[in-house]
């Protein structure tokens, strides 16, 4: 797919001040060069890169010639193993599709894969609630706040696994990461 | 420490810090969540890990009785399982917790350094937040710079007589180690 090197050469020249730069950009709606939801879902990965973790970028799977399904990505570190799903919506929150969706991928793979959701705008309460009953399937669930909490921070794959860690611990997939840094 | 408060930004935790009793403001942990949308997830993290009480400051975004009942339903039933026997409360400013600044006609004056046209004080009724940055505008002032200058005590009274700001300081003393030696308070409502 020669669309998705060209974005991957083009984000991979990125360091984290940039990729500041471009989550602004995204805020705002103003990433002229990418293709709708391009620019976040090559965003983090290039973050997680950046933070030593071993990622694959975006790619199709195909059964039988036919595509089954389109992969936001892959990430790797801090021992787990991730299936990556990034949302960029203008306004409204993430609701049950994407999570049905990525919950089925999962139930294709080694019993060890976890999902990972990334939502500039954050997820409906019924989306939060399917990914909870989605267990032991586990999907973690990401929001902006804490996406510009960790490009503040320059660290994702820590976070992620306190996000995973506390999911372990309290059952929740939506554990905010920011809470590290509260007293 | 009592409680954590989560506000939406940090103008709105300036805004109750210069308003509360300094007492409870001594016992409690304020956290900006950045948005409406990530408030649920902040408190459930919170009653889930730290097992202390929490109470959720947020925008009603309307005046409709109806749609307000909505809204503070919904975050209470976020963060209902998790809470359980822990004291939570949700305090919705009506429409918007700019509409402290309009309280009293005299106060505004003061902190903008004019009086404000009876325009944009009809609109306040309806978008505070909008009116008041209208009004900042002309001194290029952000709403954060209105509280630098101390209130004085009857104007603090007055402000604390907010039917929303009533609502944070009952709650908090009720659960504030000191609530024997405070003047009683009406019970509380809304406890998830």
């Amino acid at each position: 797919m020669a669309e998705t090197h060209i974005y991957q050469n083009r984000i991979r020249r990125l360091g984290w001040n940039e990729l500041r730069q471009l989550w602004e950009g995204i805020a705002r709606r103003d990433t002229p060069d990418w293709a709708s939801g391009k620019a976040f879902e090559y965003l983090i990965l290039r973050a997680f890169e950046l933070d030593g973790a071993e990622i694959s970028w975006p790619y199709r799977v195909e059964i039988f010639g036919e595509e089954v399904e389109q992969i936001d990505g892959a990430i790797y570190c801090e021992g787990l193993s991730c299936l990556v799903e990034s949302k960029d919506f203008s306004d409204k929150k993430i609701d049950i599709a994407p999570i049905a969706k990525l919950r089925n991928q999962l139930l294709r793979r080694p019993g060890n894969t976890i999902g990972v959701i990334f939502s500039r705008t954050g997820f409906t309460e019924a989306a939060r609630i399917l990914a909870q009953f989605s267990f032991p399937q586990t999907l973690l669930l990401w929001h902006g706040e804490e996406i510009s909490y960790a490009l503040e921070q320059q660290t994702f794959s820590a976070l992620l696994k306190l996000k995973h860690r506390k999911c372990i611990e309290l059952a929740l997939p939506d554990y905010d990461v920011r809470l590290r840094d509260i007293l | 420490m009592i409680a954590y408060v989560i506000t939406e930004g940090p103008s709105d935790q300036a805004l109750l810090k210069a308003v509360l009793p300094e007492h409870l403001l001594r016992e409690v942990r304020f956290v900006a969540a950045g948005g409406l949308s990530s408030m649920a997830s902040l408190a459930r993290s919170l009653l889930a890990d730290r097992r202390v009480p929490v109470l959720i400051v947020a925008d009603a975004d309307t005046i409709d009785p109806e749609s307000i009942q909505d809204r503070r339903q919904s975050i209470e039933e976020a963060v209902a399982y998790v809470a359980h026997s822990i004291p939570v409360k949700v305090v919705l400013a009506v429409p918007e917790i700019e509409s402290v600044f309009f309280r009293d006609a005299a106060l505004l004056s003061r902190w903008l350094g004019y009086s404000p046209s009876p325009e944009l004080l009809a609109m306040a009724h309806y978008q505070p937040r909008q009116a008041l940055l209208k009004l900042l505008a002309p001194a290029q002032k952000e709403i954060i710079h209105l509280l630098s200058d101390p209130l004085h005590e009857s104007e603090i009274e007055t402000l604390r007589d907010i039917p929303f700001i009533r609502e944070i300081i009952q709650f908090l003393s009720a659960i504030s180690p000191d609530r024997a030696t405070l003047p009683q308070s009406k019970p509380i409502q809304n406890h998830a």
